[in-house]
């Protein structure tokens, strides 16, 4: 298969078919709670999107060329974990030194994520999803596809948050049985976007299909 | 401490008052994406249960030893640790769970019931409390979950632990196998919850790990502004 | 209090490598203990998944078929396939596996009779999407599959592709062509 294909349609189809937040329930917390407010939301996505990528780019390698080539594959949990404390430290210390404008805007969304399941979700799922194909067509389009898929990942996790914050002023304003206000009639929201990406399934694959 | 509780009251504060699911909104991706099956949210319950225990067990008793500045890391490698043991242990001997559980399993790690419970109990009680304590909400978790799964399964597969209970001639509602069916099961769910701490009038104010989140940034942002204007 | 430079010094250095070294230790006696657990689970884990690919050849071999009369065929090397029995009858299993939706793989068992024919398939399409692409794994596809014995396998024949799931489908094929090339070229020869 043509690899921008293959490119293209693992990138969408983590943002519409397979978003982490909507369809595989990764990340609620600060899906649940961020998204009061735009601006804080659009922050925290972008976040995410990049410590996401830089994970996976650290830990994907780490995992095939260190743990599966010495057998520690059992020690992938604590690695993962710990790669990703010491990573967003390090973000947080470079763009304080180095690129002040953007720790201004990204810096305080960077501590609230070394805990975000989604990050390490990504990280131990482009493992799972992609060694196989490190046997089957080398390293680096494996490394490539898992890179896709941690950067569409983060996309689907902006898009869910932006989108959820706007369905979220509309039922902030709503006026639904006691007993349903605040986080209950917040969930059945979510249940309800969470429909409207179900039908985004089995569009990716085809539409791709033609263009290519 | 002003009165030390009883243990009864550690233990069963984590079942209802302090239900960690339900009242205190902590680790709600799990409770939302592995309730499809009564028996995988069983399994989860006690995964999650025997990691909560130990490392309550392990924080509370090294609580001296860790020095204040690395506490996270050293939490975060014990919880992992343990985590892998689960791991390990349900992938030789209940094979099926470990592949229904998946990648969930391994997310225990992060999973807030646990790092807030080592935050918030085990790092400020005995050994004894400790475990009480997360055995409590551990218990909890697992009724929870067992509770929402029931459901979920019930109304989407037409089964209960694998058993038929409505007939095969009545259409399945599938929905509630997916991902829309678990946040609206766990959303009436809570309103139900409300709904019967408005009966007994005791409302409580559910502040999720999100909302924490959003007023650390809040308070984040508010720093920054006087710090520039300064 | 009168501080000597260096005492403030030594307990600086103190401050700053006590903390390491407490999770530094942590984490070796962490690693110790499941290096330990590993070394016990580890043979039971393997035990486990060459019972289920066992399992899974019997599945799809004629019935009556034990694990036991299985004798596996090593050393193959046709693409994509990653492992084949046969029984004392001249039954043959292959496991082969392509990538399908989102590059992730579609896992086929396809067992050939003494002719050739297709005479059983398990199709594994637990990774691709559900309720679209795992449509794949249903029984309805793959029995279309049962008896085929004329070469490579594409869309229309035997099976017409599953609609709107045109990479998962494309998989299953790639897998059983790659079954069917093992089978040929790799082990009919051979017996």
């Amino acid at each position: 298969m043509n690899p921008v294909a293959t490119f293209a349609t693992i990138f969408f189809s983590m943002i519409l078919v397979n978003n982490y937040v909507l369809v595989q329930f990764l990340g609620i917390c600060p899906f649940l709670g961020v998204s009061k407010k735009l601006d804080s939301s659009a922050g925290m996505g972008m976040a995410v999107i990049a410590v996401m990528v830089i994970a996976t780019a650290v830990t994907f390698p780490l995992q095939i060329l260190l743990l599966d080539a010495f057998d520690l594959g059992y020690l992938q949990t604590i690695v993962f974990i710990l790669v990703i404390a010491v990573l967003v430290q390090l973000i947080e210390i470079t763009l304080k030194k180095y690129i002040p404008a953007l720790y201004q805007s990204l810096g305080v969304y960077l501590p609230l994520i070394t805990t975000n399941c989604c990050v390490l979700g990504v990280t131990i799922l482009a493992v799972q999803d992609y060694s196989a194909v490190v046997e089957q067509y080398g390293f680096g389009l494996a490394y490539a596809e898992a890179l896709v898929c941690a950067a569409g990942a983060g996309v689907g996790f902006l898009v869910a948050m932006l989108l959820f914050c706007g369905v979220r002023q509309r039922v902030e304003n709503a006026n639904p049985p006691e007993c349903f206000k605040g986080l209950p009639i917040t969930l059945v929201s979510a249940a309800i976007t969470s429909l409207s990406f179900m039908g985004f399934g089995g569009m990716v694959e085809n539409i791709i299909n033609a263009i290519f | 401490m002003a009165e030390k509780p009883s243990k009864w009251r550690v233990f069963t504060a984590g079942i209802l008052r302090e239900n960690p699911v339900l009242r205190l909104v902590l680790g709600c991706c799990s409770a939302l994406a592995v309730t499809t099956t009564v028996s995988g949210a069983a399994g989860m319950g006690f995964a999650m249960t025997f990691v909560l225990v130990c490392s309550n067990i392990v924080i509370s008793a090294m609580r001296k030893i860790i020095p204040a500045k690395v506490h996270l890391p050293c939490y975060i490698v014990i919880i992992a640790t343990f985590v892998t043991v689960v791991q390990m242990i349900l992938q030789a001997f209940v094979p099926s769970l470990y592949k229904s559980l998946g990648v969930f399993l391994a997310l225990i790690v992060v999973n807030c019931i646990i790092l807030g419970r080592a935050e918030m109990f085990a790092c400020k009680n005995t050994v004894v409390d400790s475990a009480l304590d997360g055995l409590g909400m551990g218990v909890g978790y697992i009724l929870t979950m067992v509770l929402m799964s029931s459901i979920r399964e019930i109304i989407g597969n037409g089964t209960w632990l694998g058993i038929t209970v409505i007939p095969e001639g009545i259409d399945r509602m599938t929905v509630m196998n997916s991902a829309p069916g678990g946040f609206f099961v766990f959303g009436c769910l809570m309103a139900g919850c409300v709904w019967l701490e408005r009966k007994l009038n005791k409302p409580i104010e559910r502040k999720t790990c999100g909302d924490v989140m959003l007023e650390q940034i809040d308070d984040a942002k508010q720093n920054q502004k006087e710090g520039a204007q300064q | 209090m009168a501080n000597n430079p260096s005492a403030e010094k030594q307990s600086a250095s103190k401050e700053l490598v006590f903390p390491v070294v407490v999770l530094v230790v942590i984490c070796l006696v962490c690693s110790a203990i499941l290096a330990v657990l590993n070394n016990i689970t580890a043979p039971i884990i393997e035990a486990n998944t060459r019972a289920e690919t066992l399992a899974a050849y019997v599945s799809v071999l004629p019935q009556g078929t034990t694990t036991d009369e299985l004798t596996e065929v090593e050393n193959l090397t046709t693409a994509n396939v990653s492992g084949a029995v046969k029984t004392a009858a001249g039954d043959v299993a292959v496991k082969a596996a392509a990538t399908g939706y989102s590059g992730k793989d579609v896992t086929v068992y396809v067992a050939f009779d003494a002719d050739g024919a297709i005479s059983g398939i398990s199709i594994d399409a637990s990774t691709q999407t559900t309720g679209i692409g795992s449509k794949v794994g249903e029984e309805r596809f793959a029995s279309g599959f049962m008896g085929w014995n004329g070469g490579k396998v594409s869309a229309g024949s035997p099976v017409d592709s599953v609609s709107g799931a045109t990479y998962s489908t494309n998989a299953v094929y790639n897998a059983v062509n790659a079954a069917i090339d093992c089978y040929n070229n790799e082990i009919k020869g051979g017996m």
